[in-house]
């Protein structure tokens, strides 16, 4: 029973991670960044919904979109403003650029909203589907209870692959998202076709604030959060997108998901007691991930699907 | 405005008036043997000497990033891990309680540089095989693994740390020196022997097989460099200056702690970055430019503000804002300023960024 619950979990949980990664991916394919400020927008998008909430005492699934298209607008404005302006320079001087915008909007909102833990309240957290031997019941799990589904879990697992789905149907079918693959593809072509290159890129970028907005706002409704819990999610994206491959949508979701479960079944009680004292590997979750990257990327580094994604 | 502040903008004059390109040495030798006075009397004209010895701290961090991070091109984000493990190292081995070692505190920091450069080869021989942003972003996680594997090991603390005796005076040769004066002298003198490192390094033949790489890794490959060993030296070189600048920070607070506010702070993960991009990436004094510059201007937003709350509050807001500017504006940092070639005056400025945007 406990590793049906792990696993399932593990799935939830990686679907929220998927996100997070394929907006990390996006700009990673197509710009040639590794957007250390992606886990600043998870925060700004943590943030919005919990401002939302408290102010307007509206449901927290209804600040999803309003997030997503308050992140779309700060990522445009940024590449924009700021990105577009050293896209020829080293990879280096991208990396510490932002790097630069992740420390000062992370710390702002530190200074903003203080490092207090906040959350959002959820009408139906801690009630879900509970599954045993005699069938299933939908409410609050007992002591006895077998394998539970918490309800703002599957919500935002949903919410998570609705995204998915429309970042593809992005991507595929329309006239933007033709642009967007262009650019990735060649730059140079892209151009002469008739391609508005700085906004085509700020548009990816935008993209890719939303979906990282609208996980937050999914990662604030199941969790206690300040702005220092958002510090590791850069990581963690980019585990999820090695795990994954680079640019691609389905190994976004692939990535995630493996990522979910290795993230969940690090609790599970070690054999005999334990070893160096340690009850469970939970401790050392990030020792063990750059274990994972080191030999993803050593081993095989087109990600665990293998296949080409959009650069 | 009090001593220190004039300290920290005549080394900076100083220092770049030594980095400049100049067709006659005496022009640059004699800007250096001024700087090296000015920081020799420094202890006697300074209001706080303690302030100066953070600064070598972190021209060392600089100093170690600038060899892998300016000269070989590999981005480094995590030599906070070789801080850490190099504070650690120190702790370990001057501790007198429990079953730490108790030894002299010279002995510690050649520990130090050792087990730190250790650490870096047995982490550089995979990590090294990755370029560009997936080696930048996996030294990264290995800084955060590392904070987290040393918080839960218990024979070097756990999550109280090592503590090591305070240092109120000592005798140094015939000289009985206040700790202060001590620790300025000892930082002092690691920061000069790491700036002549440096130096001999730029000069030789690693040094430009390094910049070699830098420019173009497969073309240096096939014109004969040793990629993989010459990466490895430079990363494992860079990761001992950096441990020995821990193990300074160590002795300096007398323990260490793995907490979020102790050795593996996100501050020293900042300054080995930060501190060269204003000083000067890839160059031998811009480290000691950037260090001087950055915790001066610190230092000046300390002293105004009244309090030193207001930087802690602040300072990494400030930081982050620091690094955007600098990026955008001067991505060759102070030094560029200085050069012989290219534009000058307001020009420097425009002309980096029209090089650059799309």
């Amino acid at each position: 029973m406990l590793v049906a619950q792990y696993a399932i979990n593990g799935l939830l949980v990686g679907a929220v991670f998927a996100l997070i990664g394929l907006g990390f991916s996006l700009v990673w394919g197509i710009l040639n960044i590794i957007n250390l400020a992606h886990a600043a927008f998870i925060m700004l998008g943590a943030y919005f919904t919990w401002m939302l909430v408290e102010h307007t005492a509206i449901d927290p699934l209804l600040t999803v979109p309003v997030v997503a298209i308050i992140l779309f607008a700060i990522g445009y404005a940024m590449q924009r403003g700021l990105l577009n302006l050293v896209m020829r320079a080293p990879l280096l001087t991208t990396f510490l650029l932002t790097f630069g915008l992740e420390t000062l909007i992370l710390n702002l909102g530190q200074r903003i909203w203080s490092a207090d833990t906040r959350s959002v309240p959820v009408a139906y957290s801690g009630k879900g589907v509970i599954v045993n031997s005699g069938g299933f019941d939908f409410g609050r799990p007992g002591a006895e209870a077998g394998v539970v589904i918490p309800f703002v879990a599957l919500i935002a697992c949903g919410i998570a692959l609705a995204l998915f789905f429309a970042t593809y149907l992005l991507m595929e079918r329309t006239r933007s998202g033709r642009a967007i693959r262009a650019v990735g593809a060649d730059i140079t072509a892209a151009r002469l076709m008739g391609i508005d290159i700085g906004h085509t890129y700020a548009l990816t970028f935008g993209v890719s604030a939303a979906l990282a907005g609208a996980a937050g706002s999914l990662i604030a409704m199941q969790q206690g959060f300040s702005p220092a819990t958002f510090g590791a999610f850069n990581i963690r994206a980019f585990i999820v997108v090695i795990l994954g491959g680079l640019g691609s949508v389905p190994g976004a979701l692939a990535g995630g998901v493996v990522f979910g479960l290795i993230d969940q079944f690090s609790q599970a009680p070690l054999p005999g007691g334990g070893i160096l004292g340690w009850s469970s590997l939970a401790r050392i979750k990030d020792v063990i991930f750059f274990i994972v990257l080191l030999i993803v990327l050593v081993v095989r580094p087109t990600g665990l699907l293998g296949r080409e994604g959009y650069r | 405005m009090n001593a220190n502040t004039v300290i920290f903008a005549i080394v900076v004059i100083l220092g770049l008036l030594t980095a400049r390109r100049t067709s006659r040495n005496w022009q640059r030798v004699v800007p250096l043997a001024v700087l090296a006075v000015l920081l020799l009397l420094a202890p006697r004209l300074s209001d706080n000497v303690a302030v100066l010895t953070t600064v070598f701290v972190g021209a060392l961090l600089g100093l170690g990033w600038n060899l892998i991070g300016g000269y070989t091109g590999y981005g480094s984000f995590g030599q906070v891990a070789f801080f850490g493990i190099g504070a650690y190292a120190m702790a370990a081995s001057i501790a007198q309680t429990q079953s730490f070692l108790g030894l002299p505190p010279v002995v510690g920091l050649l520990i130090a540089g050792v087990v730190s450069g250790l650490y870096a080869l047995v982490i550089g021989i995979p990590v090294l095989r990755l370029r560009g942003h997936y080696f930048a972003i996996s030294t990264l996680t290995f800084a955060i693994a590392t904070q987290q594997l040393v918080k839960n090991l218990d024979f070097l603390g756990g999550t109280s740390g090592i503590s090591t005796p305070i240092i109120r005076q000592q005798q140094v040769l015939f000289m009985n020196l206040d700790r202060d004066t001590y620790f300025y002298f000892l930082g002092f003198i690691l920061t000069a022997v790491a700036i002549l490192v440096t130096w001999l390094v730029a000069r030789s033949k690693f040094g430009y097989g390094l910049q070699a790489i830098r420019e173009n890794e497969d073309a240096a490959a096939s014109m004969g460099v040793d990629t993989t060993r010459y990466k490895l030296q430079a990363f494992v070189l860079a990761a001992v200056i950096t441990g020995v600048a821990g193990a300074l920070q160590a002795y300096l607070r007398s323990g260490v702690s793995p907490e979020d506010d102790g050795v593996f702070q996100t501050r020293f993960n900042l300054l080995p970055l930060i501190i060269p991009l204003i000083g000067g990436v890839g160059t031998v004094w811009g480290p000691l430019i950037g260090a001087f510059a950055f915790l001066g201007i610190e230092h000046v937003l300390t002293s105004a503000s009244g309090s030193s709350t207001f930087v802690q509050d602040w300072e990494r807001v400030i930081t982050g804002a620091i690094i955007v500017v600098a990026v955008l504006f001067l991505p060759r940092g102070l030094v560029q300023l200085v050069g012989s070639r290219g534009p000058k005056g307001w020009r420097v400025f425009v002309d980096n960024i029209r090089a650059t945007r799309v």
